[in-house]
């Protein structure tokens, strides 16, 4: 049975990562089970500068999901160069960096650092609802997006360039040809959707950031959606992700067209949720007999076709 | 037979539940006992070694141990059926009961507690723990001065009992009612101080009001868990006399593991998670607003 997968040049041994901002940065869940158990780990945002991230309440429980408003509290490139990166280089597994800039220039001095680096892939994050500048911003900018992959496109060299693509949008079909015009390898999709919860009682908003991104199994509909729209609209591969909890919902991600899928919330749910959607993908395969995870991908049966 | 074990000891097990007792109107008292610990990483290595039959993608072992709870430290408990709640909940160490079990002393708040106070005996339900840091024993020569509000008794509970009678203990609550296993912190405690909104039962007034009657030196070192506004006013005056001590803080989780950032708490350090660098905060860290 193969379960690896290509994502432009980067190799997985299986297509299952970890969502960046729901793993930190692999040192917790290293205590629950053995890393080298994923495909690879994308690592919690991080910024030019140590970011202390909003007050709180950043959290909260919603239907079948939640919301967030952490703010990218996060260690900085010079700690995580130092400390995070050594850490998840001891497993065998892929390490993908999502970084955020607060201007172009700062996202291509941390996507050049990490490539020297030497990760396997840098995911800009051009889509966190949390933060006011970068993250979301693109996605109400599309040509500032294009010309930001664009820069970074020039600067990345070794690692898989992935832009993590926000579904805050009208159309999730323009940023993903964009990111696919401006050389990107892959795209991933979806960063959380921007949500509100009110306490009526106080009448007041219960987020001390006000609004932040839902996530979780009530966002799965929405994330499969647009991974097809996005599988038919270009070329590179998709790393499909929104709501996965276990192996089912990892292959239905793949018949949408992800060549690699995410998983998210579920971590806070189970420690363990990501190796055990691995051994739900053996699972099915077996039970359909599938030698070749990749077959899945884009391998929907449309009525009538 | 589950065992508990420090090292190489699982976190994530399955639990029956015992019992599940009304104590009153909004507290109750879950008996959990560990049946199964449950190892990806055994899962993964059987998986590939069975060919061409279906294997389990869950596995579980009946002889694995779990990992010994510490006064301070708490459990991520699932209440439902995935996903409603999406969420643990978590709850503080209580006691360990008989022949391995674990007891969670709760009360009835929000939609996850009452799921909780509705499982029946004989259910099955995930466990995470024991999680987060424990309550530092009394430097030497201190006398433990423990103060609990309401339900913040729960945490501090196993703290009175593994004080072997040392603790010097000021309770309070809104009524006598609400005052729960007196007998029992009457015979663990060296001296205990009951207060109540109402006057039902002990001091009519505020656990604030017992300790400013109260010699609080700063040869003490305490120890708080109870509503914010207790845990800040508290914390003021202990701060203001000289005493050194620590505080047990809660807040809603998603991970309860230290990944998900969702509830951290502002400190001298800047913010730090409540279920990784605390719950057990010192005093000294602590910003209040």
């Amino acid at each position: 049975m193969d379960l690896s997968v290509n994502i432009g040049p980067m190799k997985l041994k299986n297509p299952v990562l970890t969502a960046s901002g729901t793993f930190g940065y692999g040192e917790e869940y290293a205590e629950h089970y053995d890393l080298s158990l994923l495909g690879g780990v994308m690592m919690k945002g991080i910024s030019a500068r140590p970011r202390e991230g909003n007050p709180p309440p950043r959290i909260y429980e919603t239907p079948s999901g939640m919301l967030n408003a952490i703010g990218l509290q996060n260690v900085g490139l010079k700690k995580f160069l130092k400390e995070k990166l050594p850490f998840i280089r001891q497993y065998e597994t892929a390490c993908i960096a999502n970084v955020l800039g607060e201007t172009p220039a700062e996202y291509v001095k941390l996507a050049r650092a990490l490539d020297e680096a030497g990760v396997d892939g840098i995911e800009l994050n051009v889509s966190c609802p949390n933060v006011k500048k970068g993250g979301v911003a693109f996605a109400s900018d599309m040509k500032g997006m294009a010309r930001l992959v664009k820069k970074v496109r020039a600067e990345v060299k070794h690692a898989a360039l992935i832009v993590k693509l926000s579904p805050n949008v009208t159309d999730i079909r323009v940023p993903a040809r964009l990111c696919e015009e401006e050389g990107a390898d892959a795209i991933s999709l979806i960063n959380t959707i921007t949500g509100m919860a009110i306490d009526a009682e106080t009448r007041a908003p219960v987020l001390a950031n006000i609004t932040g991104g839902l996530s979780g199994p009530a966002i799965k509909p929405v994330a499969l959606r647009m991974v097809w729209e996005v599988y038919h609209t270009v070329k590179i591969p998709i790393i499909g992700m929104g709501g996965i909890s276990n192996g089912i919902d990892a292959v239905e991600f793949m018949l949408a067209g992800a060549s690699a899928v995410a998983v998210g919330t579920a971590n806070f749910v189970t420690p363990d949720a990501a190796p055990r959607v691995v051994e739900g993908i053996k699972e099915y395969m077996k039970a359909h007999g599938i030698n070749n995870v990749s077959e899945l991908t884009g391998a929907l049966r449309m009525p009538g076709a | 037979m589950i065992t508990f074990r420090r090292e190489k000891s699982s976190l994530s097990f399955k639990a029956e539940v015992l019992s599940n007792t009304p104590l009153n109107a909004e507290h109750l008292l879950l008996t959990v006992k560990p049946i199964a610990v449950e190892t990806i990483n055994a899962v993964a290595a059987e998986a590939t070694e069975v060919k061409g039959s279906m294997t389990p993608a869950k596995a579980t072992s009946l002889k694995g141990p779990v990992a010994p709870p510490e006064p301070g430290q708490f459990y991520m408990l699932r209440v439902g059926p995935f996903p409603e709640p999406l969420l643990k909940r978590p709850l503080c160490f209580f006691r360990l009961g008989d022949n391995g079990s674990i007891e969670f002393l709760y009360r009835i708040r929000g939609k996850g507690t009452r799921l909780l106070s509705e499982i029946r005996p004989g259910a099955e339900i995930d466990v995470l723990g024991p999680l987060g840091r424990k309550y530092p024993r009394p430097p030497k020569g201190k006398t433990p001065l423990v103060v609990a509000g309401g339900t913040g008794l729960a945490s501090v509970y196993p703290l009175i009992q593994s004080l072997g009678g040392r603790a010097v203990v000021f309770y309070g609550s809104s009524c006598g009612e609400e005052i729960l296993f007196k007998s029992e912190l009457e015979q663990m405690s060296a001296e205990l101080h009951l207060a109540t909104d109402d006057g039902s039962c002990g001091l009519k007034g505020t656990v604030l009001d017992m300790l400013r009657d109260y010699k609080l030196t700063a040869d003490h070192f305490v120890y708080i868990c109870g509503p914010e506004v207790m845990t800040s006013s508290v914390a003021k005056a202990v701060k203001e006399t000289g005493a050194k001590g620590c505080a047990s803080l809660e807040a809603h989780m998603a991970c309860g593991v230290g990944a998900c950032m969702g509830c951290v708490v502002m400190t001298t350090k800047g913010y730090k998670r409540v279920c990784r660098e605390g719950p057990v905060f010192k005093l000294e860290e602590l910003v209040f607003a």
